[in-house]
Parts: structure tokens; sequence; C-alpha cells
């Protein structure tokens, strides 16, 4: 969002009641001044944020708005009791260690969450960096997108919409916004004297909606009252750890979440959760015991006062999952179990209530009739660290890629890769034309590609950050008729963090040319025409693998005009088939999963996304488990909506 | 029309827009200074002629420096 933008009022604003106000009336200022830093003096950007957090002096809603404020004012939003509370417990008892380590770290890194009434009803919320939504009309419903998860991102929002996994059924079947299950009752509730979020008396439930499902089955029958719902409808979600808090050389704050993991652990149920079943799903959060080492070594003295694996809800539900389909999915499971050897060993002591021994762990289940899936992948498609390693200490022939931009492979890559930028060698620029995004032609690509040492009598092995650039260009490869590529599974990090291996900084070394010499296969890839008239073909699916949101319309790619999708396409994020951190996810789970959408191997598949790189990580997914009709649509959405194929 | 003395200040601007009655009428009969002052601000604002007008604000956002922001910030919510 541009600066001017961030504070451009509509002219839909003055035909609203709040927009029958005088500006100066809520914001202050010098509104007769003409100049700007004249008229600005005195102005309060957000009058409904009062101190610690703002410099308002009273929260002017309050004059109209009497009850919601009254205990909207110490709402969690807009207090964070309960992060000052959990510190407060890590902390002990030393006041001064409290004053001058743990509180200032909370002052500088936490409270920047906090949201004030504005916030959520009429611009984005100043921890994302403000900007008036709509205007400056006020939203009574706060907008999911830029209000809610401009904050409640990485984990809420990501796993809502797909971008993290596969989305929530609630969105993707019932487009159920944040508000449907968080109304103002609870958004607005005061939470004085909670320590825990989860204990908001009016915290939506799965009952609420959900009470005449129970008893329906046996897994009901058996695990109500025992289980949280959660473990038999959430599917895997993110872990944060390692945060890190400090100001930079310009004295500027910052945090950093150290790393990130994809898992799912059952844990024991803990004092304080608001729930009373025995097992409920834990997610680890970031903070760590030395989180704010900057301000004062050892801040938290009663670290293990309060769990770093707690309750938690992920917003990416569905019906039928991996874990629900099999008893022995969790039954006898070891690794979906939170067990001690997951723990770090500073956090051993804060999670004792929570780890699950080995001993009570249930056991398997004989009567369980579910057969996973046989799945035969094509494993020369992917290698992990340690083989590419190898193949390399062995000197076998082969070609390393570098599918990432320039600058990180000047960081820092594995020695003697070739750089290839995918996001901005494959393919035509985003203009105004059908062409948009859309792939180069065969006889340019295979030049580009000879002229960094890369022909079809070489293996390829392609590496990227853990997105989606490596499947890409194994893709175009494939296009060209090279078909010995395997992706790094993990990408760089793989190499780095797993398997511990350097990695050589500095520019790519002269490449030695080769002539690639392609031999095209068309039927990886389809055009906007073919695409169209695939919709029409029963043997034929055409798979959008975008996010929720993106499919749904709610949220858009920046290059995209349009939102929402192709009519008759069938959604399943690609997100769901690769890890957060960039690992292929289990073949058996991934099979069941895209057969239970009735995206089976019969059937030609026409995967398509925004620009052609998620469907080309889609298409190497579906050809890796054995799929053997799979093509990408070029362009995808971008090209589409530029083509006559949109008005149609 | 006469002064409404019941109620909150929200429950007599609402009455008021409901019979369609504009700022400046409401503010001359109601005792509120907080009307007063809007009815005598608005006609002169000039936070509305810059704020409504995208080319302005352009040309001011200009001028303005970006808020710092660390490089080594790395993390959402």
């Amino acid at each position: 969002m541009e600066l001017w933008e961030k504070v451009f009022i509509s002219q839909k604003f003055f035909a609203t009641e709040h927009g029958e106000k005088a500006c100066a009336e809520c914001h202050g200022g010098n509104p007769v001044a003409v100049e700007r830093l004249e008229s600005h003096k005195g102005v309060v950007k957000d009058p409904t944020e009062v101190p610690p957090f703002g410099k308002s002096e009273k929260i002017v809603c309050a004059e109209c708005h009497e009850n919601e404020v009254k205990t909207g004012a110490t709402s969690l939003h807009a207090t964070l009791s309960t992060f000052t509370k959990v510190m407060r417990a890590r902390a002990g008892d030393d006041p001064h260690n409290w004053d001058a380590v743990v509180d200032q770290g909370r002052k500088n890194h936490c409270t920047p969450c906090h949201s004030s009434c504005g916030q959520c009803h009429v611009s984005r919320p100043k921890f994302s960096k403000s900007g008036l939504v709509n205007g400056h009309v006020f939203n009574k419903k706060p907008d999911m997108v830029n209000q809610c998860t401009a904050c409640h991102g990485s984990r809420v929002g990501d796993e809502y919409f797909g971008s993290r996994g596969i989305g929530d059924a609630h969105l993707a079947k019932l487009a159920m916004d944040c508000m449907a299950c968080h109304p103002a009752g609870e958004m607005h509730a005061s939470g004085e004297g909670l320590t825990s979020r989860y204990q908001l008396p009016q915290l939506p439930k799965c009952t609420g909606c959900h009470e005449k499902d129970l008893g329906k089955t046996q897994q009901h029958q058996d695990h109500a009252g025992k289980v949280q719902c959660q473990v038999c409808h959430s599917q895997d979600y993110v872990n944060c750890y390692s945060c890190h808090t400090g100001k930079d050389d310009q004295g500027v704050v910052y945090f950093v979440n150290q790393m990130e993991t994809e898992s799912f652990k059952i844990g024991l149920n803990y004092p304080g959760t608001g729930l009373t079943e025995k097992w409920i799903l834990v997610r680890h959060e970031p903070s760590d015991k030395d989180v704010f080492d900057f301000y004062g070594k050892d801040g938290f003295k009663t670290f293990d006062n309060v769990p770093t694996w707690k309750r938690a809800s992920p917003h990416n539900i569905q019906k039928l999952t991996w874990r629900n389909v099999s008893c022995n999915h969790c039954h006898g499971e070891r690794s979906v179990f939170l067990a001690e050897s997951d723990l770090l060993d500073y956090e051993k002591g804060a999670n004792k209530a929570v780890v699950v021994a080995d001993d009570k762990i249930p056991t398997r289940r004989a009567e369980d009739t579910f057969k996973n899936p046989v799945v035969q992948v094509n494993a020369a498609m992917l290698v992990s660290a340690e083989a590419l390693h190898e193949l390399l200490q062995k000197k076998e022939p082969l070609v390393v890629v570098d599918a990432r931009t320039g600058a990180a492979y000047k960081k820092g890559h594995i020695e003697g890769a070739v750089a290839f930028n995918v996001q901005g060698e494959l393919r035509h620029p985003p203009d105004a034309t059908p062409r948009a995004m859309t792939m180069k032609a065969p006889e340019e690509l295979a030049v580009l590609l000879g002229s960094r040492g890369i022909d079809t009598s070489l293996r390829v092995v392609v590496y990227d950050a853990g997105g989606l650039e490596a499947p890409f260009l194994a893709f175009a490869l494939q296009r060209l008729g090279h078909g010995n590529v395997a992706v790094l599974n993990g990408g760089v990090d793989a190499w780095t963090k797993e398997a511990k291996l350097p990695l050589v900084a500095g520019d790519p070394p002269p490449a030695l040319p080769r002539v690639f010499t392609p031999a095209v296969d068309n039927a990886v890839i389809v055009n906007n025409r073919q695409t169209a008239a695939a919709l029409q073909d029963p043997g034929t699916i055409v798979l959008d693998v975008r996010p929720v949101g993106q499919y749904q319309g709610l949220q858009k790619h920046p290059l995209t005009v349009q939102t929402g999708h192709i009519d008759r396409t069938v959604n399943l994020s690609v997100q769901g088939l690769w890890t957060v951190e960039g690992f292929f996810k289990d073949p058996q789970a991934l099979v069941w999963l895209l057969e239970s959408r009735g995206i089976t191997k019969d059937k030609r598949i026409i995967v398509t996304c925004n620009t052609g790189q998620q469907a080309a990580g889609a298409w190497f997914a579906l050809r890796y488990l054995g799929y053997p009709n799979v093509a990408v649509h070029d362009g995808s959405w971008v090209s589409w909506e530029r083509s006559p194929m949109m008005k149609k | 029309m006469t002064h409404c003395q019941g109620g909150s200040r929200s429950h007599q601007w609402r009455v008021w827009r409901m019979l369609g009655v504009s700022i400046v009428a409401a503010a001359a009969v109601l005792s509120s200074d907080t009307c007063a002052a809007a009815a005598a601000a608005k006609p002169a604002s000039s936070c509305v002629a810059c704020h409504t007008d995208a080319e302005k604000l352009k040309a001011e956002a200009a001028k303005v420096p970006t808020p710092p922001v660390s490089a080594l910030q790395a993390g959402k919510g």
C-alpha cells in the first residue's frame, strides 16, 4: 500500500454517519491551516488508541459506542494482558529483573501486536504498517484480509487461506470469515483476570455448530470428551522457534524467528488450557529462554513455569484428514505424540506436563481396516542433500543448478552450481497481453540453458530456497525433452541446516557453453484454448493449486488484475504438497489426499495457478507420485484473464 | 426542533440523522460543544481538501520520510 493510499479518504466516507463528524473532532490538529506541517500539529493518528500504546487522551468511540468500549478497552486485543501474565510467570519475582529486562523487551517487541477500535474497524493495524482499508469508511465487521489476518498472518491466516497447507474447510466450503466464529461479543469481551486467551468464556467451541454431529460416528463416540476436536480434524501446522529480539545499529527494534518447522504433535492437557480433554494438539511457541538477552541476561529466571508447547487451534480444519481416516495413524504412532526428544535442552522442564511418555501412547488397533495407498514414486526426481553430496564427492557427471536469484547465489551457493534465475528467465514479462507470464519459446530457452552449460546429456539437480523454483525448472527441462532432472528435497536449507554442508559465496564461474538440442514435449503444457476445452472433458480435471483464499477471490496475486477462479476447476493448494521448509510430504498421505478429491491416476490432470509456477510445483509432485498424464496451464490465471477466454 | 435532553449523545445523533437533519442544523439545537465544533470546523477544514485529492496526497507523501524498519526484522504475527 502506497503512503498516499494509506491516508486517502473516499467520498463514500462522507455519506456515512462517521463522515458527518469534523476531522478535528476525532483527530485534533489545526483544520484551518493550509500547510501540511502546520495543519498536522497535534494530530492524533489513531484517536482510538490510548496510552501506553497510543497518544489519544480517550477512546473517542466511547462517545457513541459506550457498551463496546466499556469492555473492549480491556479486551485482549487492546491490552495484550495475557502476554504480560505469561512473561511475569516466566520472569520470576525479582522486580528489577522485570523492569530492566523483560518489560523492556515486552514494550519494544510485543506490544506492537496490540490493536485498537480503529485498527480493526477503519485502518490496517499499526503492526501491519497501518493504512485506511476502505477510504476511512468504518467496517462494522473487520476485513479478514486487511485487518484480522494482517496480524494473525503466518499461522492463522496462512493456514486458513491455504498459503500453508491446503486451507480450512470452513472457508473452502462455506466461505466463512473470521467473524463467523469470532463475533463482536468475543472480540469486545474483557480479558481482565485471564492468564490465557483460551480462558475467555466467549471463545468459540466446535460444538456450537457441530453438537448434532457428535455421536453420529463411532469415532465421535469413542473420542468425544477425551480428545480435542482439532486432534482429529487439523492437518500439520507450523511451529516457530527461537525468537530473538534487539535493536539494529540504527537503533530500530526488530525480532527474528530463527526457525519454522511443520509438524503435528499431540500432547497431554495441562493446567490453564480451558479444555477438559486428556489429549490436545500442541504448537511450539516462538519464545526462547534468551529472547530478551539484548536487554539483560537470564531474564526468564522461572522459564519452566509455562510450557513452550502450548494448546493449539490450527485453522486448517478438514472433515477428513490423514490422521482420522485410520485409527493407526495415531494409535501406536510415536511420531505424532510430543516426545522428550522433540524438546530443546532449555525447555525440557517447561514441558514436563505436556510430553507423552512411550508407555502412555494409545496402542495400535487391530480392528482398523484402513489400507494405506500403495505408492510407487519416481524416486529419481527427488534427491536428498546427503545423496547429492555423495554424488558430488564421487564426481558423478551432473550439473547442479541454483534456481534462486542472483543475489541469493552470490551470498552462498553449493560449490560449482550454475546460476539460473527461474523467476526472471523462463517466462515472458507480465505485460497486458495473453502472452504475459507464459513460457518462452523452446528454442529460446534451449539456447539460454546451453549457454549455462546445461544439455540433455547430463543429469541436472536443481535447488532453491524451499520454494517452487526448482520444480519449475524441472518442468521447463521436461518440456524441452530433458527427463533426467532431480530436485534437491528441502532446498538449500536441507544442505546447510540438515546435512550441515557448506556453501561458498561469490559470482557464478564462467560457464562452459553446450548445445542444448530440444525435443519438445508438448503434452506437458497447454494454452488457454486447450484449458477451456479440457473443462468440458469428463476425463480431465483442471486443478487450481492456488491457496483457497485466492481461489475464493479474497486474496489477489500481485500480477493478477481480477480475483476469482476459472469455473469448473477443482481447488487444492500446492502448499499442501510440500512442507513449509520445502520438503516433499509423505507420498502415501498425499496420494490419499489427492484421491479423496477425485484426483486419480486414470484422469488427465491440467494444473493451473496464477502464473504457472505453483502449477509446475504441483506438476512435479504429481509426476513424482506416479501420475502419468499431467500438464501445466501456461501463464495460468494471468494469461487467462488477459485473453478472450475471460469474457466467456 | 427541540433540544433532546434524554439519551446518550450517540442516541441524539442517530435521532437527528434519522430525521434527515443536517449536521449544522443539529448543532444549532444540540447543546453539544462537540457538534458545534464540528459544524464550525468542517466548512473550513483543510483536511478534507487534501485527503480526498489523490494527486495532492502523492505530492505530499513524497516529502514524508518512510518510518524506519529494521533490515533484521523477520517475523509476522
